[in-house]
């Protein structure tokens, strides 16, 4: 299998009873999609579990989905479903709090210091979630707000507001900090 | 375009969203206006400010799916063939029913089956079909027959059988008697019913004194 087939090609090959195209798509996603959640959720076991159902859903419900070049928008949006029904979601706070992930995955510290870490974390935390939800998705994702739109179901002017109010937030409790 | 278009689309610029006319013209806004190139800085510094407060991380162990074995061909097509078959035969069955009609009998714990057409009269007397209406015939032509009550009554109770008075008694008792036998051979379901009748005109030929005769008397018959 070439290494650089689209997840439309995945899809395809997945539907035709090829199981590790499907498992090359969760190769491609599930770092970003296991992140996506713990930053939500702010839990590790509870981002596993969901990240875990979420492929698991996308594969048996494979069929349904119409626009299989919006295979990720597709799949983040069954992971906020998911989290959205999910009754064990802990305090968004207690998400900001955790920094044993102060260094990135490979290995090296990062040069913001611990204080300002929490500090960032905290002004996200305290978002509204659904102003949470777009800025994890368009800053710490790269989603485009065609996409952000398949995976909240909301109109792009009603995230685009989201997202202007979340930054202003963000940058009004900065400001107060420093 | 104004500070205020600029500013709306301040997002797609620096996700790098726009079409090419599009990044045109805020290019052009963002050289003649320093509040929106200062906008835009300060979108970056934001951008960058949140991705190094949550760094990525690499989750615990991969989520890939078993790889489940294929169903063969041969094996879907099998499955579909057995689908047919299966369909086939209980079409045959539901026809040979419709065309036999088999008349289903369950008198006195027995079950017996007759089909309409299946015998044949190459078959012989073991074959026939007894219905009960012919045994309950039988039976009555066999009590309206004169008893000898009196005779009996001069019988010594010892348990032998009662002799008939006359020739015409002696041969309706041996026509009961091959009777009774196509019953027992041909028509079991029937067989507690005509002990009945056969314990009833047995008793009736012996008179009252002697019932527990009439239990060997059949068994003597059945034999």
């Amino acid at each position: 299998m070439k290494q650089a087939e689209t997840d439309t090609e995945l899809v395809e090959l997945a539907l035709s009873g090829r199981v590790e195209a499907f498992n090359l798509l969760v190769w491609r996603w599930q770092r970003q999609l296991y992140n996506f959640l713990l930053r939500l959720s702010g839990d590790r076991s509870l981002a596993e579990d969901l990240c875990q159902e979420a492929f698991l859903r996308s594969y048996l419900n494979l069929r349904e989905l119409r626009e299989k070049e919006r295979f990720a928008s597709w799949l983040f949006r069954i992971a906020v479903n998911l989290y959205r029904s999910d009754r064990r979601r802990p305090s968004p706070l207690a998400a900001a709090a955790d920094l044993n992930d102060a260094t990135d995955s490979a290995g090296e510290a990062h040069p913001m210091s611990r204080e300002m870490q929490l500090a960032i974390r905290t002004l996200i935390s305290r978002l509204r979630p659904e102003l949470r939800e777009v800025v994890f998705l368009r800053f710490f994702h790269g989603f485009q707000f065609e996409e952000m739109a398949t995976i909240l179901d909301c109109p792009v002017g009603t995230l685009k507001s989201r997202l202007y109010k979340a930054v202003d937030e963000l940058r009004a409790g900065l400001a107060r900090q420093n | 375009m104004n500070c205020s278009d600029f500013q709306e689309r301040i997002a797609e610029r620096v996700a790098g969203e726009l079409s090419a006319e599009q990044r045109q013209e805020m290019d052009a806004h963002e050289k003649i206006c320093p509040s929106c190139r200062r906008s835009v800085t300060e979108w970056r510094e934001m951008q960058s400010l949140l991705l190094a407060s949550w760094p990525t991380e690499n989750p615990p162990r991969p989520f890939f799916l078993p790889n489940l074995p294929q169903r063969s061909t041969w094996l879907e097509t099998a499955r579909i063939w057995f689908a047919f078959a299966s369909m086939a035969a209980v079409t045959g069955c539901l026809l040979m029913l419709a065309i036999l009609r088999p008349a289903v009998n369950f008198d006195h714990r027995q079950l017996s089956i007759n089909f309409a057409h299946s015998h044949t009269g190459e078959e012989g007397i073991s074959a026939q079909t007894v219905t009960q209406a012919q045994v309950q015939a039988w039976v009555r032509q066999a009590l309206e027959q004169p008893t000898p009550q009196g005779a009996e009554k001069m019988q010594p109770a010892s348990g032998s059988r009662a002799l008939p008075s006359s020739e015409e008694q002696a041969r309706r008792l041996t026509q009961l008697g091959v009777e009774f036998e196509i019953l027992k051979d041909n028509q079991a379901s029937l067989w507690q019913q005509v002990e009945q009748h056969g314990l009833y005109l047995q008793s009736a030929w012996r008179g009252p004194a002697e019932p527990s005769d009439s239990k060997e008397k059949l068994n003597f018959n059945r034999q």
